[in-house]
């Protein structure tokens, strides 16, 4: 019988932690609609709390609230996971691995995008328009 | 953050329940912290009922092993999902810990 859930998610949360919340809780609606295992589940909810909690804790340099796009997607055999928003221009990817950083002083921050690029297969960052435009990507097995 | 514990051999054990993500991470740390300022200096934190974790789950570990550090103690951990697992050898902090496959395995190493 055909998967009938939706292919794509998309939304808008704000930058606060409550909103975060929000955001998992859909990111578990998608995934369990698409009968995703465990282990797939269990790095993309890894992935979108990293992600976002980096862009709540660090890109905005004031107290206005922002809007953060997020647009969850099966395309083919991949997930992908999209976060747009108008914060500093911010490329986890210029982050160096944190492997050559003692264990002890690694940032909290830096472990977060080493493991959103050692458990994603794909990430691209992109400064388009004044928004920062992070995609992510992962085989579903 | 909820969270079962008890005493043997000396040996506070923890079991973190659910997910220690960014919305739990800081309660989890102070709960923990009073149980070391309490004067328990070995602990166990046994993962069985623990979901999930996050680098910001991992930071609170690393903050009391260096609080048990200060006071001559000693930190164990066991008992993680092969989720779990994998996130702690990834990010490369099994190596700031010892991890144990089973509770009675790292209590044995007290």
């Amino acid at each position: 019988m055909p998967n009938s859930a939706p292919d794509i998610y998309e939304f808008i949360i704000h930058n606060c932690t409550e909103d975060i919340s929000a955001a998992i809780e859909n990111l578990l609606r998608f995934s369990k609609e698409k009968k995703y295992s465990l282990a797939i589940i269990y790095k993309l909810r890894l992935v979108l709390e990293e992600i976002l909690v980096n862009t709540v804790s660090y890109s905005y340099k004031d107290d206005i609230i922002h809007d953060i796009g997020i647009k969850l997607q099966q395309v083919d055999g991949n997930v992908i996971l999209q976060f747009t928003d108008d914060g500093i221009a911010f490329n986890p990817l210029s982050i160096p691995d944190p492997k050559d950083v003692p264990l002890e002083e690694r940032k909290p921050g830096g472990v977060g995008v080493y493991l959103v690029k050692t458990l994603m297969d794909f990430v691209d960052y992109q400064r388009v328009d004044g928004k920062n435009i992070l995609t992510v990507s992962k085989k579903i097995t | 953050m909820e969270m079962k514990q008890r005493e043997e051999n000396g040996v506070a054990i923890i079991y973190p329940i659910g997910n220690l993500d960014f919305n739990h991470a800081t309660t989890f740390q102070e709960d923990l912290t009073k149980i070391v300022e309490g004067g328990a200096h070995k602990v166990l934190i046994d993962f069985v009922e623990l979901s999930f974790i996050s680098s910001a789950g991992l930071r609170v570990l690393i903050v009391i092993s260096k609080l048990l550090q200060q006071k001559n103690g000693t930190l164990a951990l066991s008992s993680m999902n092969e989720q779990i697992q994998e996130v702690f050898s990834i990010s490369g902090f099994h190596k700031l810990f010892s991890i144990y496959q089973t509770e009675a395995e790292a209590l044995a190493s007290f």
